[in-house]
């Protein structure tokens, strides 16, 4: 066996091997403050945190499917979003009022805050990366069929195409029609074609 | 400043076109345009207030607006965007 090690191994630095920014600081200082003075405890940021974090498409997708197996349901939902939910069984009263866009078979609707990225979490989960960035945000609203189309949504012609800019206090997202031949699928088959993507309007279920 | 509803479902609005170095939620590409007013949606905090941690000080009518397409960019794309836009930033306009 030989005694010297004769080649180097590249490795990659660890994904925290850098100075912490102003802002890391920033926030560090005034969390270890807020535990200190007693305003927040650690399990209840630790608890925030995970809550954040396992937030997901899959909550929008059931209440969708929800509402297109139950008309009742359907017309609460569309009139008064978080009522509906809350009727559910969740708490939703702390967060921000939603409305919800129903696509219609002339109308597709689509979802963007062109001022930063305002985006019903708690519906949808964290939003992707292409929802913050400018190109989205400048584009969607000045060519919305061009862009939906890089997105691999193809809408005839004489269907219409309403933007909903998210400008101020009222977040929003996409009702997708059902899928023609989907409607007798049990609730949580239903909930598996209501994409992410569907529920912002650049896409639309399909059937697997 | 107004704290009720000044505009009217169906009325026809054009969008102050004023530049502020204050927090204010109104796009850019909406300044100067004429749209219509679709729904009233309450009152809700001014932002340009609450963006300093001064809540409660004034609230305003906040309203949905639809502006055609056409009308943003011309072309022909039959679309619309919608909006919602506080009253102090709203003025009447004739049709």
């Amino acid at each position: 066996m030989p005694t010297e090690h004769s080649h180097g191994h590249p490795t990659d630095p660890d994904i925290d091997a850098h100075a912490l920014s102003e802002g890391q600081i920033l926030e560090m200082a005034l969390r270890e403050l807020l535990i200190e003075k007693g305003v927040v405890t650690q399990p209840e940021l630790n608890e925030q945190m995970n809550r954040t974090a396992s937030q997901s498409a899959s909550f929008g997708a059931s209440v969708i499917a929800r509402a297109w197996k139950d008309e009742e349901f359907k017309r609460i939902l569309l009139n008064n979003p978080k009522a509906a939910i809350t009727d559910l069984g969740y708490d939703v009263s702390q967060m921000p009022d939603l409305v919800i866009v129903e696509n219609k078979s002339q109308i597709h609707n689509v979802v963007v805050c062109t001022l930063c990225s305002c985006y019903p979490r708690y519906m949808l989960g964290p939003p992707p990366e292409w929802y913050r960035s400018a190109a989205y945000r400048a584009r969607i609203v000045r060519d919305p069929r061009e862009v939906l189309l890089e997105f691999g949504l193809k809408l005839p012609p004489d269907i219409k195409i309403r933007v909903y800019d998210s400008t101020a206090d009222l977040r929003y997202m996409v009702m997708p029609l059902c899928p023609q031949g989907a409607e007798s699928m049990p609730i949580d088959k239903l909930a598996a074609l209501v994409t992410r993507d569907s529920m912002i309007g650049v896409g639309t279920p399909r059937l697997l | 400043m107004t704290e009720v509803q000044e505009f009217q479902i169906g009325q026809m609005v054009n969008v102050k076109s004023v530049c502020t170095n204050k927090h204010h939620r109104v796009p850019f590409y909406l300044k100067g345009k004429i749209g219509k007013v679709t729904e009233y949606l309450g009152l809700v905090e001014n932002p340009e207030s609450a963006a300093y941690s001064k809540y409660n000080l004034d609230v305003y009518p906040l309203y949905r607006v639809c502006f055609k397409q056409t009308s943003l960019w011309g072309g022909e794309q039959n679309g619309e965007i919608y909006a919602d836009l506080a009253g102090k930033w709203l003025f009447e306009v004739e049709v």
